[in-house]
């Protein structure tokens, strides 16, 4: 792994979104934070809406750009955002299906160190439930600009959650296709489905070495579209294999894990094992430190995956 | 404005009341106090003052209107219907399964609804937003936002307008109903509403928004005087136009009954050929 090739999803965010500011509809929305905006902060004023310092005024604000035409970026902290505002979300953005996209900062761990109040690790849970919302979360660089370019096609209200950590690159295919309601292959294989997302992605990929070496051959699919979820490709992945690992750093209520489980259980039940969050809130502490407390690594997925290939459909 | 004119209005406003109680009486719920209280000011603004027209609903230069108090539906309803934006008949549906007449309206349903109606935060926010992107494009038109007084409480409303006065967003028009009844040793929100409003740079205007020669005496004035954030306090303390009697006063959602539907249209039809 090359460490010089390593970024954050939300620094390739700013920097790919600022190549699309002069477009018509382009304005990005935020409040004065000490965010770190990239190129994003040299946007001309007509870009830009500096909102008062309420996140429900913010959200509200980007629904009255949307009625006249925009497509406006929302940027904010996830917290504050989705908690405080979330009746203003449902309300202006999803219930009238505007094209106003929501990209935060300090998805998941990622900013570990601000405490429970701050880590969200129910944020997908939220947004997935809300009609017309599509939620899409970023493993790498490619990912993060292809869920920009399907964000900026979509007519409804689109959830991104963005990371501060490095993260490498998984794939080196610069045309990959990142439509919502799609999901790529990192890893293809037979024996165990791994369905993943965001940084844990990276963990499956060395748990897939360990396993191998086992003798487990572990088909990775990342589902960067977590709504609308990729279901038909899932299923064709669990009917090869008979079975499937669900990891995410995430609560394991109503993100990847249910949305998998909600697919399988329907169509094609097969064992599942989760790799995610407990129903729990999470303590301080470093983003590394917290995912192993939490059990958010490649170990727990080799763990999972040995355990679901043992109960699978023979 | 003339005589002949104010007593159009005012025929007009009385369909429009009889419209409400026959659109909440049907659909067996729905507000009725507000939307009865806002009909005189949704007539002025619909007849005399907003730029729309039902022939082109889409056009780039009208004005735009945002309702921030979802008990004033049915009166918006109504004075649409009667604009032409849609038939009549759709207003007997209001509520219904499927009814392009929504208890909230859906602009992708109905014409001439430009803004969904917020139930929580303040729906100058959204009225600010679609204000400063027309303003941006050096569109002339206008936004009107008709807020109701629980706006005084809202910290948010006064961070929003502090923004719109920085800002001197000057094509936007905040009209607040005020149906509160003064009484002795409760405070005044108003006043002190107004004179933020003021200190943030918003030109405030207080009228009688039952009263079509205060309307429009006030209207004549802002619009001869430059833009700026405008803010108008409409008193409407009496302005619903009939006596509830046994359907309740107090209560703004009490559902109507047929019979008590049929007894307050008749008592409606008595005071119009009065």
């Amino acid at each position: 792994m090359d460490e010089r090739t390593r970024s954050c999803t939300w620094n390739d965010f700013c920097e790919y979104l600022a190549l699309f500011s002069q477009e018509d509809d382009f304005v990005l929305v935020a409040q004065e934070m000490d965010l770190d905006l990239g190129p994003l902060k040299d946007l001309p004023k007509d870009k830009v809406l500096i909102s008062s310092a309420s996140d429900s005024n913010m959200i509200l604000n980007a629904a009255g750009l949307a009625l006249n035409g925009k497509k406006p970026w929302i940027i904010g902290v996830s917290s504050k955002i989705l908690s405080r505002s979330y009746s203003q979300i449902r309300e202006s953005l999803a219930m009238p299906s505007l094209p106003v996209r929501i990209a935060v900062p300090d998805g998941g761990l990622s900013c570990g160190e601000e405490g429970a109040s701050r880590i969200m690790t129910e944020d997908m849970t939220l947004m997935r439930a809300m009609p017309n919302m599509s939620v899409a979360i970023p493993s790498d660089r490619n990912s993060t600009r292809g869920i920009i370019d399907a964000a900026r096609k979509s007519t409804g209200p689109v959830y991104i959650r963005l990371g501060q950590t490095p993260l490498s690159q998984l794939k080196n295919d610069p045309d990959e296709d990142f439509s919502f309601g799609g999901a790529r292959f990192l890893r293809e294989g037979t024996s165990v489905t791994v369905c993943t997302c965001g940084i844990m992605a990276h963990q499956a990929l060395k748990a897939a070495e360990i396993l191998d070496q086992q003798g487990i051959d572990v088909e990775i699919l990342d589902c960067y579209s977590l709504k609308p979820f990729p279901e038909q490709t899932l299923l064709a992945s669990v009917r090869r294999t008979g079975c499937c690992v669900v990891a995410e750093e995430h609560s394991s209520v109503g993100g990847l894990c249910s949305a998998t489980a909600e697919c399988l259980s329907r169509t094609y039940p097969v064992p599942v094992k989760f790799v995610a969050i407990d129903d729990q809130f999470v303590h301080s502490g470093a983003p590394e430190e917290l995912r192993e407390y939490l059990g958010l690594t490649w170990k727990e997925i080799v763990s999972a995956a040995a355990q679901a290939w043992a109960l699978r459909r023979r | 404005m003339k005589i002949t004119r104010i007593s159009e209005l005012k025929q007009i406003a009385s369909e429009v009341r009889k419209d409400i109680v026959k659109m909440v009486g049907v659909a067996r719920s729905g507000p009725l106090d507000f939307p009865l209280l806002i009909s005189d000011l949704l007539v002025y603004l619909y007849w005399e003052e907003i730029l729309s027209l039902a022939e082109s609903p889409k056009r780039v230069d009208r004005d735009r209107f945002c309702l921030g108090a979802e008990d004033g539906v049915p009166a918006l309803y109504s004075v649409l219907a009667r604009r032409g934006y849609y038939e009549r008949e759709e207003l007997w549906h209001y509520r219904r399964l499927g009814a392009t007449l929504q208890a909230s309206p859906d602009f992708r349903r109905a014409l001439g609804i430009d803004a969904p109606c917020v139930t929580s935060g303040t729906e100058l926010s959204i009225a600010a937003g679609y204000a400063e992107s027309l303003g941006r494009e050096n569109n002339k038109a206008r936004v009107f936002c008709l807020l109701g007084e629980e706006e005084f409480s809202s910290a948010d409303f006064f961070l929003e307008a502090e923004r719109c006065g920085k800002r001197n967003i000057s094509n936007i028009i905040i009209i607040i109903a005020c149906k509160s009844i003064e009484t002795p040793n409760i405070p005044d929100l108003q006043a002190p509403c107004m004179e933020r409003l003021s200190e943030f740079g918003w030109r405030v205007f207080d009228m009688e928004g039952c009263d079509f020669a205060s309307m429009e005496k006030t209207f004549n004035v802002l619009n001869s005087e430059p833009a700026q954030p405008t803010a108008i306090f409409a008193s409407l303390r009496n302005g619903r136009g009939i006596s509830f009697g046994d359907v309740g006063s107090a209560g703004t959602k009490k559902t109507l009954n047929t019979e008590s539907m049929d007894r307050v249209l008749e008592e409606m039809e008595g005071r119009s050929n009065g």
